[in-house]
């Protein structure tokens, strides 16, 4: 039985919609992100299910309970902010049980779930202190930590990294995934940030203008985009515009800029018809001096940047267009120089073919 | 889960239906205590034109008169205003971009007229002035230094409406980030030019709020006033003056009460009339004037921000801090020291009457203080809820919102008339109890004009307390009375404190509208200024100082209060 | 000729030393970033350069001119805030123009620049917009142009992007360095986020409670990193404590907990030292079953996270230790099960050796 489930919710601010038509089901124990750009309507679809706002249509189920009209505090989630929201007049102790004490629980079970979490997050010998003596780290596992001890099964979060540095979020995104799943729970989280989405995530709800673009796991919206919109926005790739020439099989020969033939794996566009090829950035050759082949195109190289993990090469090629290429820097066999005269190569499986997009290719791919 | 008696008291509390019976009853209260009986004048001389017309406007004397005093109180309250704006800018700014040690010290002194009650005040500026003791000695009069009475009541009221103007304009080049004039220092500004084409358009906000607050103060001024006009044995009258004067008289004199009412009530109608014509005037011109921000003098400005020129506007704002606001504040502990022989008097001071017109104050001003608390804060939790909501409960929270600042504006003496003819009135037709206790009349009157502090202190510190911490107590399970007790409340307690003080000490201060209201009263203030009228000015500075001392406890006591609650 | 030195410089506040005797220098069209934690000291510096701040002891020289009485208006450095604080009572155009404006330049020039830079940027058609009708993305842009059409050559950011949505900020980083390059000018940029420095900047500068940790090229902070805290900070690396066995011959030998010998290429140490060793995940190899080779340790795979270019598994070693290993997709090596046997190896020389620290590892490590 799902334990979210949302039913063509609407919302509407004035002249805006910020959440349109849109249906969704989270499975009881999934780790789900959305993911999307800001002005997606991320946190205005997290604020719905927690109570917050109101939809103007459509129905919201928790745990298979229609909870429209239920306020907030009758809903019975967490809710992890972005900037944290301790209140600043109550120690981290006072903080950590006001779900309990404002519920009126039994005292002992307050104070025994109290020191469990502040355990969990490492933080009990800190229970005494204010917020404000805390660094940002410590004060997102105690907003972390509160949202937890109501006893909760749903747990929302809204950016809850986005307010610390970069590389306390790489180190704390993992710590937020163990404890979620410790405790058996429910997580949907909110994100602008795809990497971190495909870190802890079981799957991931690509948002874009209050719409879904796409839900799937890591693998499938990286491996499998649906659109140039999800196959820009999850991961980087390389875009072609160009004609459908010919169509054989299960290939198109598409004939991009400057007239130079590509061959693609497709099977869904006809002859005639204007596309746009994506090519995932790792998923293109590098290769010295002028290479013939089918998808081999020839340019020159423009800018290098070492990125530690990857090396990054921008080529121009031939016939203007730049191609972007990503390179296990550990796995470089070849030293390249700006200038250099090169091949860059795909294989026509790792290459996919999408209508060309109705507004435009820029606006396709813009993300603020 | 266990369900109190305690959970299910707050439970039903908390139901829309007896929220709604609550909110029905504050907004009653806030009309029928607060705004009818405050612009009830209005109506009385709207119905009563007749007997205005008779008595008042066929008399070229009356008119002459109620015309002259009018005028006065203009001049003085539009001069007043204009210093302190030129005075209380450069001080301002130095508070707020300024870091130096003795900040905090100025800080505090700059408020001290603010805790100290305007007669005492105004009897030390007034002393400071025209006593052969006072500046006189330096440059070896036999006078005093000020004859012109209208003079002497600008430096009286330049001293308690300068914090007002300060106040306000910190306050808002506090929340202009600092940033933008970085950023156009790092683009080649001089900090003036930096000042002049960011800053102060981002300003204008502050400077209304600041003219008004000092100028509605100005205007107000009974007290004060009254006895600068006494030391210099005057017979010139501002309107406040006047109508205190003839409500007086009329009290004493029931016969001549058919034709001093409504000429008082003519005077009252008159004041709030052209001060809200005034003020709605300034707030046009200042948000639609465009300051020049394109024109730019950059050797000028370079030079002018430099050192000296820069030091010369500081020791101006201090020089004008110091010789016109604290030492004539201070001045009546050094006139007392000088012992009785230096002033002429009539009998030795009454302490015991001293003492009951003390204890009446302060137990008016802790009332007021209290009632408003209760029934102020619920006025502003309504206002911040209602302004989030949409259509047509906006639009009503949004005209409660400007009702409530009707009182500030309208100068008390004129409220304190209209308030003392609404009650008279009701008590004449429905309960004829009220007209017979003057304490509970002049808690009213008290009530109506500091019930705006503490609705506008609250509301906006509610608002702009983040409302994340609102939505986490909900989620995490708190009902609407819940968020309010354990979050809201607790974060807001240092305005609400700051609220209670200022409701305090107006009250303490207010000469005015006690008077209007209940001629016969005698709270300290009103005290004073009968003591400086019989010219017993020892006994009064003696008075004066108890006053002095005694506010001043009081009010640093809160402040310690706040710091303590604010550090918690 | 250097354009910016650094020298001795400190400032406190309070008890907190935010910059502790500094000393950099910054040569001329150099682009060099101050990475490091949120109250490290970065931001302090630049404002000291900015002359913002005034500092405590030491002097600041621009140009070789000693600029400690210098106010920020006559210092010729433009500056572009985290919260880009464009002038909101003034259109672009007037933004962008005001630097030369509240100087009396020659307007005829600097309007041309302006244009230009605009242009550049792509936000002429833009130029009547008030800062509250834009993007962010867009809104910083336009600060940035501000800040270089105000005639300076010297380019202070103070963590431009931090702003911006993670998307945003990896598209607008590249513009920022090729506006800096195509200019001429030397940028100092502040942030937390390595990506982001090691995307952009000739040097990095790594700082730690208000001193500097380390300062090299990206690949030598990555290749090479001199400290623990800087391997660490910028990209991940695996720690292991171990203590020195053996000076050999093309390194010292060490033994890591449960005595697994690792071969490295360090000459510095000597034998009986207690060392902590580091090695990158991406220098890692994974093979199936127990292959014995030089460096192989043996272990199983816990966890296993597909990241797009490539899969981040975390293999538990038989002594106990955990190990990350990023394993490049596109080579055609199959996803790894959890749970299956394992050897990862690594080449000596991607071992790096660093003396144990005084205060512990834990400390060493510690982002806040």
């Amino acid at each position: 039985m799902p334990e979210v489930k949302l039913v063509n919710v609407t919302k509407r601010y004035k002249k805006i919609t910020a959440i349109d038509h849109l249906n969704l089901h989270i499975q009881d124990g999934e780790y789900v992100t959305i993911l999307g750009p800001t002005g997606s309507g991320k946190t205005t679809l997290l604020r719905l299910i927690a109570g917050l706002v109101k939809p103007d249509e459509g129905a919201i189920y928790i745990g298979s309970k229609l909870v429209n009209d239920l306020s907030p505090e009758e809903r019975d989630v967490g809710y992890v902010f972005q900037n944290f929201a301790l209140f600043p007049h109550l120690t981290v102790w006072q903080n950590v049980t006001f779900g309990p004490r404002v519920k009126y629980w039994n005292r002992e079970r307050t104070t025994s779930l109290g020191w469990e979490m502040l355990e969990m997050v490492r933080l009990a010998e800190r229970a005494n202190a204010y917020p404000h003596e805390l660094s940002g780290g410590m004060q997102q596992r105690i907003a972390l930590a509160r949202a937890l001890t109501a006893g909760t099964k749903l747990l929302l979060l809204d950016e809850p990294l986005g307010a610390l540095d970069a590389r306390l979020r790489v180190e704390l995104r993992y710590e937020l995934k163990k404890f979620v799943n410790d405790l058996g729970l429910t997580a949907i989280h909110v994100t602008h940030d795809q990497e971190e989405a495909m870190t802890i995530s079981d799957r991931i709800v690509v948002l874009r203008w209050g719409r879904v673009e796409q839900v799937g796991s890591p693998v499938e919206l990286y491996l499998e985009p649906k659109s140039v919109f999800v196959a820009n926005f999850v991961g980087e790739a390389n875009f072609l515009e160009g004609i459908v020439e010919e169509v054989s099989k299960n290939k198109a020969s598409i004939k991009i800029r400057g007239d130079l033939p590509i061959s693609v794996l497709d099977v869904t566009h006809q002859k005639e018809e204007r596309v746009v090829v994506a090519v995932r950035l790792e998923n293109m050759v590098l290769k010295a001096g002028e290479v013939t082949g089918i998808n081999h195109l020839f340019g020159r190289i423009k800018k290098i940047r070492f990125l530690g993990i990857s090396m990054r090469y921008d080529i121009q090629l031939d016939n203007e267009d730049i191609i972007t290429v990503k390179m296990p820097t550990a796995h470089v066999t070849q030293r390249f120089d700006m200038g250099d005269r090169v091949t860059v190569s795909f294989a026509p499986e790792k290459a996919v073919a999408y209508s060309y997009p109705i507004e435009g290719l820029a606006k396709e791919l813009s993300v603020g | 889960m266990q369900i109190t008696f305690k959970d299910q008291i707050e439970k039903t509390l908390s139901t829309r239906w007896c929220r709604g019976l609550w909110y029905a009853l504050i907004v009653t209260f806030f009309v029928a205590f607060v705004l009818v009986p405050t612009i009830y004048v209005l109506s009385y001389a709207i119905t009563g034109w007749g007997a205005i017309n008779l008595y008042v406007l066929s008399d070229p004397i009356t008119v002459g008169l109620i015309a002259r005093s009018l005028i006065t109180s203009f001049e003085i309250a539009g001069l007043v205003t204009l210093f302190d704006f030129l005075t209380g800018l450069p001080m301002a700014w130095i508070l707020v971009r300024r870091r130096f040690k003795g900040r905090r010290f100025i800080d505090t002194l700059i408020d001290m007229p603010l805790a100290v009650p305007t007669s005492a005040l105004g009897f030390s500026v007034a002393l400071f002035w025209t006593s052969r003791g006072g500046i006189a000695i330096l440059f070896g009069l036999s006078r005093g230094l000020i004859s012109s009475p209208l003079l002497l009541v600008m430096m009286v009221h330049l001293a308690f409406s300068y914090p007002y103007m300060v106040r306000s304009l910190a306050a808002i080049l506090e929340e202009i980030d600092i940033s933008y004039e970085i950023a156009a220092r790092t683009l080649g500004a001089a900090p003036l030019t930096a000042a002049r084409t960011i800053t102060l358009p981002l300003f204008k906000a502050g400077l209304v709020t600041g003219i008004i607050l000092s100028f509605a103060r100005s205007i107000s001024e009974t007290g004060a006033t009254m006895i600068a006009l006494t030391t210099l044995a005057s017979v010139e009258k501002t309107a406040p003056v006047l109508i205190a004067s003839w409500k007086s008289i009329a009290s004493q004199n029931p016969e001549l009460a058919n034709k001093l009412i409504p000429a008082g009530a003519f005077v009252s109608v008159a004041l709030i009339v052209l001060a809200c014509i005034l003020l709605v005037f300034v707030k046009i011109f200042v948000t639609y004037t465009k300051i020049p921000t394109r024109k730019v003098w950059p050797k000028t400005e370079r030079f002018l921000s430099r050192s000296w020129p820069r030091q010369l506007r500081d020791v101006y704002a201090y020089l004008f801090l110091f010789l016109v606001i604290i030492i004539p504040g201070f001045f009546i502990f050094v006139y007392a020291a000088h012992g009785p022989s230096v002033s002429v008097t009539s009998g030795s001071l009454d302490w015991t009457q001293f003492w009951s017109s003390l204890n009446a104050s302060f137990s008016i001003a802790a009332i007021v203080t209290l009632i408003n608390l209760v029934l102020g804060i619920p006025m502003a939790i309504l206002i911040v809820k209602g302004n989030r909501e949409k259509g047509k409960i906006r639009g009503l929270t949004i005209l409660l919102d400007n009702l409530v600042n009707i009182p500030v504006i309208i100068p008390t003496v004129a409220l304190g008339f209209s308030l003392g003819l609404f009650w008279t009135m009701i008590s004449r037709l429905y309960f004829p109890l009220l007209a017979q206790n003057p304490f509970w009349l002049i808690v009213l009157a008290h009530v109506a004009f500091t019930y705006p502090f503490i609705v506008r202190s609250v509301s906006g510190a509610i608002e702009e307390l983040d409302p994340t911490f609102e939505d986490a107590a909900k989620t995490l399970g708190a009902r609407p009375l819940e968020v309010f007790r354990r979050v809201i409340l607790p974060i807001v307690k240092s305005s609400i404190l700051a609220g209670a003080i200022m409701m305090f000490t107006r009250s303490l201060d207010e000469t005015g509208a006690t008077m209007a209201v209940v001629p016969k009263a005698v709270t300290a203030p009103v005290y004073i200024v009968t003591l400086v009228g019989r010219l017993a000015y020892y006994e009064a500075a003696l008075a004066c100082i108890v006053l002095i001392v005694v506010s001043y406890t009081a009010v640093l006591a809160l402040r310690y209060l706040t710091l303590r609650i604010k550090v918690a | 000729m250097p354009d910016v030195k650094l020298v001795n410089i400190t400032k406190k506040y309070g008890k907190v030393v935010a910059a502790d005797a500094v000393n950099l220098q910054i040569q001329d069209k150099e682009y060099v970033t101050i990475l490091g934690p949120s109250g490290c000291g970065k931001t302090t510096i630049i404002k000291i350069i900015a002359g913002v701040i005034n500092p405590d002891e030491g002097e600041v020289y621009i140009n070789d001119k000693k600029v400690n009485d210098v106010p920020p208006e006559d210092r010729g450095v433009g500056y572009v805030f985290q919260n880009i604080v464009l002038f909101p009572n003034m259109n672009v155009w007037d933004n962008v123009t005001y630097g030369p404006r509240v100087k009396n330049l020659n307007l005829t020039q600097s309007n041309k620049l302006a244009r230009e830079m605009l242009d550049l940027i792509r936000l002429t058609v833009r130029s009547d917009a008030y800062p509250y009708e834009l993007s962010g993305g867009m809104q910083q842009k336009v600060a940035t142009t501000r800040a270089l059409t105000s005639g300076a050559n010297l380019l202070l950011l103070d963590e431009p992007l931090g702003a911006l949505d993670a998307r945003v900020r990896a598209e607008l980083r590249h513009e920022l360095r090729r506006l800096v390059k195509d200019l001429g000018l030397t940028a100092f940029h502040v942030t937390h986020d390595q990506e982001e420095a090691m995307a952009i900047s000739d040097r990095i500068i790594i700082m730690k409670k208000g001193r500097i940790i380390e300062i090299g090229a990206p690949e030598e902070l990555y290749i090479r990193p001199k400290t623990i805290f800087g391997a660490n900070f910028i990209g991940e690396a695996n720690f292991m404590e171990g203590r020195v066995t053996k000076i050999g011959e093309n390194g010292v030998e060490v033994e890591l907990r449960g005595g697994l010998i690792i071969q490295t290429s360090d000459k510095y140490h000597k034998t009986g030292d207690k060392v902590v060793i580091a090695v990158r995940p991406d220098y890692v190899t994974l093979e199936t079953g127990e292959k014995p080779e030089l460096n192989g340790l043996f272990g199983r795979i816990e966890k296993r996270q597909f990241l797009g270019g490539f899969t981040r598994y975390e293999v538990r070693l038989d002594n106990g230790d955990i190990i990350a290993v990023h394993a490049p997709s596109e080579l055609g090596e199959k996803l790894l099960d959890i749970n299956t046997r394992v050897t990862s190896h690594f080449d000596p020389e991607n071992v790096l050796v660093y003396t144990y620290p005084g205060e512990g590892l834990k400390t060493e490590l510690a982002l806040e």
